[in-house]
């Protein structure tokens, strides 16, 4: 049978309307059905997304506009094995997080449909990292100090071949690895230790939440409260450690800080201040809502 | 079904229609290309990218780090306890910019500090290739600030008058993290902060720290949080529960102040091999005298003359060549003034050859300390004579650098002889004040010293001696001196050995010599 012209253009175009509305239809179930799936795949899925999502932005006068919606997921992941493999574990967490949303590159917040001044303060759970009950350490914790060290010194990729061979480390690559980026450690005194939970985070830059005045007067407090969060090693703010609604309020405050950058956060969600102060319900930086609807 | 394919059927040929026309308008009309090109100066697909460069501090920010970082090394290396060290101070940190995070593990016993600067200051900033972190193995944190603590310090460490406070409370606080940056305060209130996590210690605008720093122990290293010191006018500084009074780490002229007591020499340098510019000694007018080498001040940073109505800082810039080292000296009265010291001199124990006279030229203020004259003309001795008085001072030479080398200084008493006269030498008082001299003959001037010999009443002669030893009889003559004892000048040490008169000086006293 000889097919006209117009019916094999009809039938392209149906194709291609079935092709798109299978796409979004297949991705939230592939998202549904691979809830058990390989992290791996998550983190690829959400990459992607965030990719097609930047991709597919239309900069209108200075204005980006985003449409492609973003298929993430929060990853869980239960982690064991000797402090060194705990440590690569959570830090490849915290690269994969950077790696799914850009490393940094974006110059513009990548939640924000309408890109604005820079966008509110959002945020998005990558990763919730439990470290295994019955995992034995040596020692009772790796204490922050060592994780930043950690970070510091462990390379995470290398480059080149010879003597040209040049290692970058888990801080080089979110800082300066592809875009711009920082990181901040929320841990408590009691640092990594089997029987808690970690989650890695992935702070989008912002301009201020969108408060108005309110916002004005916190930006003023933010610079200073958000000098408090010494070396990256937290739970310790300016050499105290704070608790409670303290602890909530620094956070909070140190979350409106306005910053052109992206960053990551390693927050203990076992301590109930620290996982109020990000999770709660008036926690500042607004949780981006998972692809599961998590 | 029919319907849809219908409407498919038209959809196409329409889709197909618009393209067409567009790259046909397109192409064929220029003003319509044009204005399509317009719009595409506004419209532009994909998100805007942008590369992260390596995070970085100003360079000046930086060398003030480093210089933190190896003063509070050295610091930890000295054997002297209850010490001073000055780093020079940080500039304006900046908003969003550099900022220092100490951290005390002590789990390694090892203070880990953290650069943070770059895009927002949030950076962590490499000082040195791949390392993010940098360690100070066996220094622990501390801060004069915190409850009691800065009035103890004060009163065991500053105060004015002696006896000084004994008790054994503490006077420096412990502390486990310190944070260092820039903070927004508001109008006047805005400057560099330093955060401990003491309550009333973290307060605005409160790092005026001047660069010093202190350690009581070699193992603790303090820094100074200090307070806006309203008392102007005041001749002292005060402590504060959240720290020194700003005026305590930056105002020379507080008679309590950390730069005024260091610059004294009553603070002892924790660094034994702190090179200065400047040494300063008080002499009495007129007259010969002791000294005391009083005054250290560091290369680069000027230094204040210390008289009761001389305050006048002498800055490195003005005061000629930077080859030379300083020697400053302050009158009791209204003047003083600076020698300018050339490379390889030495001020050295008595018996030894000095060579300070070598082109010195000394240069007056009054006492408020804008008049300057060259006083050097009015010297009678033109020879300035300088001898540690004690054998246990370290010597003293200006280096090649134009720096003195003072290593292992703390208060050296010197003896001088540094005459001054309205006129020359209309004041016959010979160096030792024992006799008469003959002030025209200036041969003794190009030597390294000269002596009178008096007996009888009379000068015999008079003597130089080369930088040999080698000694000259320049003069020989009767002078008639009035009640004056026939000695020998034991006090310069060159005579050391000489006879004269069946005398002799042994251990800088006449002896009678058996004959």
């Amino acid at each position: 049978m000889k097919l006209s012209k117009k019916a094999i253009a009809a039938g392209f175009l149906v194709l291609l309307v079935i092709a798109l509305v299978s796409f979004f239809l297949l991705a939230g179930t592939y998202i549904k059905f691979s809830e058990k799936g390989e992290e791996k795949q998550k983190a690829a899925l959400c990459k992607d997304s965030v990719r097609l999502r930047a991709a597919t932005a239309v900069n209108l006068a200075g204005q980006e506009i985003k449409y492609s919606p973003l298929l993430c997921q929060t990853i869980d992941k239960k982690v064991s094995g000797s402090p060194e493999e705990v440590q690569k574990a959570i830090a490849d967490s915290m690269a994969t997080c950077w790696q799914m949303f850009g490393e940094g590159q974006y110059k513009k917040n990548i939640f924000d449909s309408i890109s604005t001044f820079g966008g509110d303060a959002r945020c998005f759970l990558c990763y919730t990292v439990a470290v295994d009950p019955s995992t034995k350490f040596k020692v009772n914790t790796i204490r922050n100090l060592d994780f930043m060290q950690y970070l510091s010194t462990t390379p995470y990729r290398t480059y080149g071949e010879g003597a040209s061979k040049r290692e970058e480390k888990y801080i080089q690559y979110i800082q300066s690895g592809a875009g711009r980026g920082y990181f901040y450690g929320f841990l408590t005194e009691e640092g990594i230790k089997p029987g808690r939970a970690y989650g890695v985070m992935y702070k989008a830059k912002h301009a201020d939440i969108g408060a108005g005045g309110a916002a004005i007067g916190a930006v003023g407090a933010g610079t200073a409260l958000a000098s408090f969060f010494t070396g990256n090693v937290v739970g310790l703010f300016g050499g105290a450690y704070l608790a409670g609604s303290a602890l909530i309020s620094a956070v909070d405050t140190m979350l409106q800080n306005p910053t052109n950058i992206d960053g990551i956060f390693l927050v203990d969600i076992s301590d109930p201040d620290l996982r109020q102060a990000f999770l709660g319900g008036d926690a500042h930086c607004s949780y981006v809502s998972d692809a599961a609807g998590g | 079904m029919a319907d849809i394919k219908k409407v498919i059927s038209y959809l196409i040929p329409l889709i197909f229609l618009i393209l067409v026309a567009m790259w046909l308008f397109v192409g064929s009309f220029p003003q319509l290309k044009e204005r399509v090109g317009d719009v595409k100066k506004y419209i532009s697909f994909g998100a805007e990218k942008e590369l992260g460069p390596q995070p970085t501090i100003p360079e000046d920010h930086k060398k003030q780090i480093e210089r933190l970082l190896k003063t509070m090394r050295e610091m930890k290396e000295s054997t002297v306890n209850n010490c001073f060290a000055n780093y020079g101070g940080f500039s304006n940190l900046g908003e969003k910019g550099t900022s220092l995070h100490f951290i005390y593990d002590s789990l390694n016993d090892k203070t880990l500090v953290t650069v943070k600067g770059g895009s927002e200051g949030e950076q962590i900033v490499e000082l040195e290739e791949g390392k993010g972190m940098i360690e100070l193995p066996g220094v622990k944190l501390c801060v004069i600030g915190g409850g009691s603590v800065p009035s103890s310090f004060f009163n065991k460490v500053l105060k004015e008058n002696y006896p000084r406070d004994t008790t054994p409370t503490s006077h420096f606080t412990e502390v486990s993290s310190i944070e260092v940056r820039f903070d927004t305060a508001g109008v006047g209130w805005d400057g560099n902060v330093i955060k401990t996590g003491l309550s009333n210690v973290d307060t605005n605008n409160n790092f005026q720290d001047g660069g010093w720093l202190f350690t009581p122990d070699n193992t603790h290293i303090c820094f100074f949080p200090t307070r806006y010191d309203p008392g102007a006018g005041r001749n002292s500084c005060e402590a504060e529960e959240g720290g020194l009074q700003n005026s305590c780490t930056l105002d020379v002229t507080k008679l309590s102040s950390i730069p005024y007591l260091y610059g004294r020499g009553w603070l002892s340098e924790c660094n034994p091999e702190k090179e200065y510019r400047w040494i300063e000694a008080n002499l009495l007018r007129g007259s010969p005298g002791e000294g005391l080498v009083s005054g250290k001040c560091l290369n680069g940073r000027g230094c204040f003359a210390y008289g009761k109505s001389c305050f006048k800082k002498y800055l490195d810039a003005d005061v000629g060549p930077s080859s030379n080292c300083r020697l400053l000296l302050t009158l009791e009265g209204d003047t003083c003034g600076y020698f300018a010291v050339p490379p390889g001199s030495k001020i050295q124990h008595q018996g030894e050859r000095n060579e300070l006279q070598k082109d010195l030229r000394y240069y007056g203020h009054d006492s408020d300390g804008n008049t300057e004259t060259d006083l050097s003309n009015q010297m009678v001795n033109p020879n300035l004579k300088i001898v540690l008085a004690s054998p246990d001072d370290p010597i003293l030479t200006c280096g090649n650098n134009g720096l003195w080398n003072t290593r292992g200084l703390t208060e050296t008493l010197f003896r001088s002889e540094v005459l001054f006269s309205p006129d020359a030498c209309s004041d016959t008082t010979d160096n030792d004040g024992n006799g008469k001299v003959d002030c025209e003959d200036q041969s003794c001037s190009t030597n390294l010293a000269c002596i009178a010999f008096v007996g009888d009443g009379s000068i015999s002669k008079i003597t130089c001696f080369d930088s040999l030893d080698n000694e000259n009889v320049m003069k020989e003559t009767e002078v008639i001196v009035e009640n004056t004892p026939g000695k020998i000048d034991c006090l310069d040490p060159i005579c050391e050995g000489i006879e004269y008169k069946d005398q002799k000086c042994v251990g800088g006293e006449v002896i009678a010599l058996m004959t």
